[in-house]
């Protein structure tokens, strides 16, 4: 191993200049040019999610008018979604799968580059789809939310074009992505580096990378169709020429289900690290959690409908599709459990990463538990189109999956950087954020339960109290990133130098080879093969 | 002889990743091609 080590130190030669980032075949350069990306879509959804919480501080419309409000939110949730989370995730894949496995690179570095590239033409073109209503004759902002549904979608201007477009390059290039992460992980292991001996964040995305491929190329091909139904003459969702709006619906969701999956599965794959690393106990039931990951994935994909109780579905369609979804529980549920039992009696240590894994825990349960609410049929025709279904998600989506992107910046930084962070700063944040997450989107649930509508520019003054906590709750949520921005620019910087295993607990039970290479990473490892214990 | 051996191991590999890629690329395909040309039944003129 260290003779490999000082191999790679040996031949440390880097490309200079703009050329090492535009034309990259590394996975590290790229790593990093995904996380810059997904650090500024960050701020970008970040600022969109601020105004709407500006507009809704009090009843009335304050500041931005419906239509511009409809088109920040669908934005905000695009920006979020495929600019941030996906390429944070596929960031932190780029940089850590290789060194896990003890792989040089990634199996397609060329395919690497163009997979990244995509990214900001399809940033580019996401803001046009913005901008370009308020030129003349171009329609109206697209307001469909997310979900892109028709006739709306059919009927809006040419910033839906736009957005269709960009819903197509980022397809292309989450599917050329996952196909290298893929590809990588079943070709590139080390010798010795077995199925059962990789770290759970490798096995995430193994699922990620699998579930990408078989959702991504759906919502193309229904963008697609929704492209035709705007220009070609088809009626593929238009009842009055023999189709069907709800197909659309289906067409989404299919691939709008097991996104959540592709959000949630590797902050799964870092709790697998983070919580045995802190607790200094290997991980409890590593063989079933790899089980439940694949059940959790094959059962993603066939409960998509329970977006869709209240568009008329048979009776036994819902039934399936409730029953179905409450049997999820059970597979995340067992995760859970499993990473509980690898903290009971361990020697648990309260560092930045830790403190985002308990609170991931504790918050992502309390979205399971409304998650189950809302998979039954009558309760859901309830809370359907509410603001608790708002609270749900963002319980789901925010410490599910951002806090574990968090924990993972902080868990990794000094392997990336090969500087410490600000343990105290870090844990500022860490309580900055969580305070300020629970008072965005804790009140939520009571304003929809009280019959609050989402996607909404105004509400009844009756709903006040409850928003003017959440405004100043998004406030707060918001500001904390500047924190979170100065100590990743600061540890980038300089700081106290990291060890090449600046966390004591990080080997126990795992066979992950990126601790064994120093900090931070020659720009070329494993050019021989390590041995694997 | 060593040469060999790696230049052997590299085109291996080369070969084994255009496999899996492929094998996968063409998952991506039959996702999009179907519902295309599945629902191209529905298609009626306006």
């Amino acid at each position: 191993m260290s003779e490999a080590t000082a191999h790679d130190d040996h031949h440390d030669h880097k490309p200079t200049g703009i050329g090492r980032w535009l034309f990259s075949t590394n996975h590290k350069d790229i790593g990093t040019m995904y996380l810059i990306f997904a650090l500024v879509m960050l701020f970008l959804g970040g600022a969109s999610a601020m105004v709407l919480r500006m507009e809704l501080f009090m009843p009335g419309i304050q500041i931005v008018d419906p239509d511009t409000y409809n088109n920040l939110l669908t934005n905000h949730a695009l920006i979020m979604v495929f600019g941030m989370v996906m390429p944070a995730g596929a960031g932190m894949a780029n940089w850590m799968i290789p060194m896990m496995i003890g792989a040089p690179d990634m199996a397609l570095p060329r395919l690497n580059n163009l997979s990244f590239w995509l990214l900001p033409m399809a940033a580019t073109m996401l803001i046009l789809s913005m901008v370009v209503s308020y030129f003349p004759g171009t329609g109206t902002m697209v307001n469909t939310g997310w979900t892109l549904y028709p006739p709306l979608s059919v009927q809006s201007g040419m910033g839906m074009d736009f957005l269709i477009f960009t819903v197509h390059i980022l397809g292309i290039s989450s599917i050329l992505a996952a196909i290298n992460i893929v590809t990588t992980i079943v070709n590139m292991r080390a010798p010795g580096m077995t199925w059962f001996k990789l770290p759970l964040f490798v096995w995430s995305w193994l699922f990620t990378g699998l579930l990408l491929i078989m959702i991504m190329p759906v919502l193309a091909g229904g963008v697609t169709m929704l492209l035709f139904d705007r220009h070609f003459g088809t009626s593929f969702f238009d009842a009055a020429g023999g189709g069907d709006p709800v197909l659309f619906q289906h067409l989404f969701w299919f691939f709008g289900h097991p996104e959540v999956y592709v959000l949630l599965l590797p902050s799964i794959g870092v709790l697998g690290l983070i919580i045995p690393t802190f607790s200094r106990k290997p991980l409890f039931a590593y063989k079933p959690l790899v089980w439940f990951m694949a059940a959790l994935t094959a059962l993603g994909m066939v409960v998509w409908a329970h977006h869709q109780y209240t568009v008329g579905m048979s009776l036994d369609a819902t039934t399936y599709f409730m029953i179905g979804t409450i049997l999820i529980s059970i597979p995340v549920g067992m995760m859970l459990m499993s990473f509980i039992f690898t903290m009971w009696r361990g020697a648990m240590t309260f560092e930045t990463p830790m403190l985002f894994g308990i609170a991931i825990i504790l918050m992502f349960s309390f979205a399971g538990v409304t998650g189950v609410m809302l998979a039954v049929v009558p309760a859901d025709l309830q809370y359907h189109d509410s603001y608790f279904v708002v609270a749900h998600f963002h319980y789901a989506l925010i410490p599910g999956s951002v806090f574990g992107l968090y924990a993972a910046v902080f868990y990794w930084l000094p392997k990336w950087t090969g500087n410490m962070y600000n343990e105290t700063q870090g844990k500022i944040f860490f309580w900055w954020t969580t305070l300020s997450f629970n008072l965005t989107f804790f009140p939520q649930h009571f304003s929809g339960l009280a019959g609050m509508p989402r996607r909404i520019v105004d509400y009844s003054p009756q709903f006040a109290d409850f928003n003017y906590l959440s405004s100043v709750g998004g406030m707060l949520f918001g500001l904390s990133h500047l924190l979170f921005l100065y100590i990743i620019i600061k540890t980038v910087k300089g700081g106290e130098k990291a060890p090449a295993n600046p966390w004591e607990g990080s080997q126990i039970g795992t066979t992950g080879l990126e601790w064994t290479l120093p900090s931070p990473p020659p720009f070329h490892s494993f050019n021989t093969p390590p041995a694997i214990k | 002889m060593m040469n060999e051996n790696i230049n052997e191991a590299d085109k291996r590999l080369k070969r084994n990743n255009f496999i899996v890629a492929g094998i996968l690329s063409a998952i991506a395909l039959t996702g999009i091609l179907v519902p295309l040309f599945y629902y191209t039944g529905l298609v009626v003129p306006k």
